[in-house]
C-alpha cells in the first residue's frame, strides 16, 4: 500500500506543478520525470515501490478498458470514416517506422 | 438497481470478461487480432447495448479502474530507471529516432484524415494514436481532441502495428533485437511492448523504452507544435 500511496503523491504533485505553471502538459507524466528522477538520485527501486508497480504494469491493457468501451458513443463515426481510418492508421504507422529505421542506419546501429 | 449493486456488477463484468479474453488470447496463440483489450471492449460494448446500459452510467461505474491509470502511468518510471544502462549505451540514436518517429506519426496521422476525412474531431484524436493511453488521453485533451475516441483510436493502432511492424521490419532486413523493439514500442505502445517480449528480453526492455519516451516527449514537444492549428485550418 505504501507503494501505491507514493504513486498516487508523485501524481498528485506532478498535478498540482502543471496546473500551478499552466502547462499543457498531463500531470501523471510530470509525476513521472519526478519519480525517475528520485530512482537516479536514490540509486534503486525498494521492493514495496516495485512489487505494486509491477502488477499496476503487468495489468496496464486492462486499466484502459473503461476508457476503450467509450468507443460505443462514437460508433456511427466508426461505421462512416472506419476504412479510411485504418487506411490512415496502417499508413501512419509504416511511416513513422520507415524514418526510424533510416535513422538507425544512418546511425549505424545494426 | 441500487448505486452499490450496479457499480459492483459493472466492475465485476469489466475483470471478469478481461480475464476471460486473456486466457482466449493465449488460447489463440497471441494473435494481435484477438488481443484481450480489443476481446473485451467489443464484449462490453456488446453487453451495454444489450443491457441497455448506456455508456455515462458505466464509465462513472467503472471509475476505480480508470482511476489506476494515474499512478500506472507515474509507475512506468520504474522500467525506464531499469533499463538506464542500456539506454545510455545508444542515447543518441535512441533520442533522435523517438522524436522523429513521434513526430512522424502524429503529424502523419492527423494531416491524412484532415485531408481525407475532413473530420476535426476525428484528426485531433488521431495525433495522439502511438502514445500509450493514459497519456495520449490526456495530449488528446489538451490538443483538442475526444479522450475517449483517442482511446479507441490508440487501441487500433496497436493492433495494427502489431500485425504490419514485423512484417515491415522483416523487409528492411532489421535483425537487431534492440532496433526491433524500439520501432514497435513507438509505434504499437503498449500492444507492442507485449509483443517484444515474447520475443526477446532485449526486445522488450527497448519497447517498453520507446513506449515510455515516446509518451514523455510526446507530451512536452506536440502540445508546442502547430498541429492541431494546421487540422483546424486545413478543415475549415
Amino acid at each position: 500500500m505504501l507503494g501505491i500511496f507514493v504513486l498516487i503523491l508523485y501524481w498528485f504533485a506532478g498535478s498540482a506543478l502543471v496546473a500551478w505553471a499552466d502547462w499543457p502538459i498531463p500531470g501523471s507524466v510530470v509525476g513521472l520525470l519526478g519519480l525517475w528522477l528520485t530512482l537516479v538520485i536514490y540509486g534503486s527501486v525498494p521492493d514495496w515501490l516495485k512489487q505494486p508497480s509491477s502488477l499496476l504494469l503487468r495489468y496496464l491493457t486492462l486499466l484502459f478498458v473503461p476508457a476503450g468501451v467509450g468507443l460505443i458513443e462514437h460508433w456511427a463515426r466508426l461505421q462512416e470514416n472506419g476504412l479510411q481510418i485504418l487506411v490512415i492508421i496502417a499508413a501512419s504507422s509504416l511511416l513513422a517506422a520507415l524514418a526510424m529505421v533510416a535513422i538507425f542506419k544512418l546511425a549505424r546501429v545494426k | 438497481m441500487s448505486f452499490e449493486i450496479r457499480t459492483l456488477l459493472a466492475i465485476s463484468a469489466t475483470l471478469g470478461i478481461y480475464l476471460l479474453a486473456e486466457q482466449i488470447y493465449i488460447k489463440l496463440r497471441r494473435s494481435p487480432l484477438v488481443h484481450p483489450v480489443l476481446l473485451s471492449i467489443f464484449t462490453l460494448m456488446g453487453l451495454l447495448t444489450l443491457l441497455g446500459w448506456d455508456y455515462p452510467t458505466y464509465q462513472q461505474d467503472t471509475l476505480f479502474i480508470h482511476f489506476l491509470l494515474g499512478p500506472a502511468t507515474v509507475a512506468l518510471a520504474i522500467p525506464l530507471y531499469e533499463q538506464m544502462a542500456l539506454i545510455k549505451k545508444m542515447m543518441f540514436p535512441l533520442l533522435i529516432s523517438c522524436l522523429v518517429g513521434a513526430i512522424v506519426a502524429a503529424f502523419s496521422a492527423a494531416l491524412l484524415s484532415a485531408v481525407w476525412t475532413g473530420e476535426e474531431l476525428l484528426s485531433l484524436s488521431l495525433i495522439a494514436k502511438s502514445i500509450t493511453t493514459p497519456i495520449a488521453m490526456d495530449i488528446s485533451a489538451v490538443s483538442g481532441g475526444s479522450p475517449s475516441l483517442t482511446a479507441g483510436m490508440v487501441l487500433l493502432t496497436g493492433a495494427i502495428g502489431c500485425l504490419l511492424i514485423p512484417i515491415t521490419l522483416r523487409l528492411l532486413r532489421v535483425q537487431n533485437d534492440a532496433v526491433h523493439g524500439f520501432v514497435i514500442g513507438l509505434t504499437a505502445h503498449g500492444f507492442g511492448t507485449a509483443q517484444a517480449f515474447e520475443k526477446s528480453v532485449t526486445c522488450g526492455a527497448f519497447a517498453g523504452l520507446a513506449m515510455s519516451l515516446t509518451g514523455v516527449l510526446s507530451a512536452f514537444v506536440l502540445p508546442i507544435t502547430p498541429l492541431a492549428d494546421w487540422v483546424q485550418v486545413i478543415v475549415r
